[in-house]
């Protein structure tokens, strides 16, 4: 075989050929190639060749080379995924739950959160559960990846 | 953005059709003799006709122009559509040669 037509891209980039002309030491093979085809004598040609030392040429083994890494390429490159839409829009403020909340006096001693209560406009005291201190800070969204942009 | 060419390539819609090349043997001997012949003779009407008539065996056994036009035609389109599957960013003012789905920062606000 005069180099291998196989190609094994994407598992792996397939070696250069460097296609070139013969050196002078292959001369010989070639001629004898030529004249055995000049001759008629084309299986014996081909058998010839293949028995020989790798020589450069328009031989099948380079064609087909060719055609299966174009081949390989384009299997490859059409299994690629779509494009992904990489923006994300999210607008939402941080909010803190008023039991987390910490507060201070000016003498910076820290208030008992626990006995701060809540009253209707009658006077009836309410739930502070639920109650939540929404901030000026923006919330990061849930589940963005490496590759989104948020807005 | 660049179109995909269309004269020998169907690519994306179909891969390249591999010729399965072959070296010529005395299998295709007869024909590739009287080509040689009526060459030899300059007879080169009657030579392209006898292999035209005979494309469908011959094309495994010759790369001619067609052979190598098709080949950079597969080439160009598959360029052109790994182009287009690859999601490119721009972060410029003036807006790029975008096309869909890609992914561009910039503008007058």
């Amino acid at each position: 075989m005069l180099c291998n037509p196989a190609s094994s891209y994407p598992d792996k980039i397939d070696e250069m050929l460097f296609f070139q002309d013969n050196p002078f030491e292959k001369e010989y093979i070639i001629n004898h190639y030529e004249n055995l085809i000049s001759q008629g004598k084309y299986s014996e040609a081909e058998h010839y060749l293949n028995q020989q030392e790798p020589v450069y040429g328009f031989f099948a083994d380079f064609l087909n080379l060719i055609e299966n890494r174009i081949f390989h390429l384009q299997e490859y490159v059409l299994g690629k995924p779509p494009k992904k839409q990489p923006f994300f829009y999210y607008d939402s403020r941080i909010r803190y739950p008023f039991g987390t909340l910490r507060i201070f006096t000016d003498l910076d001693a820290e208030e008992d959160t626990a006995a701060f209560f809540l009253f209707s406009d009658l006077d009836e005291q309410e739930s502070t559960d639920g109650l939540e201190l929404l901030t000026e800070e923006e919330e990061e969204p849930p589940r963005i990846t490496a590759d989104m942009i948020w807005i | 953005m660049a179109q995909f060419e269309r004269e020998f390539s169907n690519f994306p819609n179909q891969k390249i059709t591999k010729h399965n090349f072959k070296n010529i043997d005395d299998s295709i001997a007869d024909v590739i003799n009287q080509i040689n012949t009526l060459r030899a003779q300059g007879l080169f009407n009657q030579a392209a006709r006898l292999i035209q008539n005979n494309s469908d065996i011959l094309s495994q056994y010759v790369a001619d122009a067609v052979t190598f036009r098709t080949w950079e035609e597969e080439i160009y389109n598959t360029q052109v559509y790994a182009k287009q599957k690859q999601q490119s960013i721009y972060f410029d003012d003036v807006e790029p040669d975008c096309i869909d789905g890609d992914v561009w920062l910039g503008g007058d606000a």
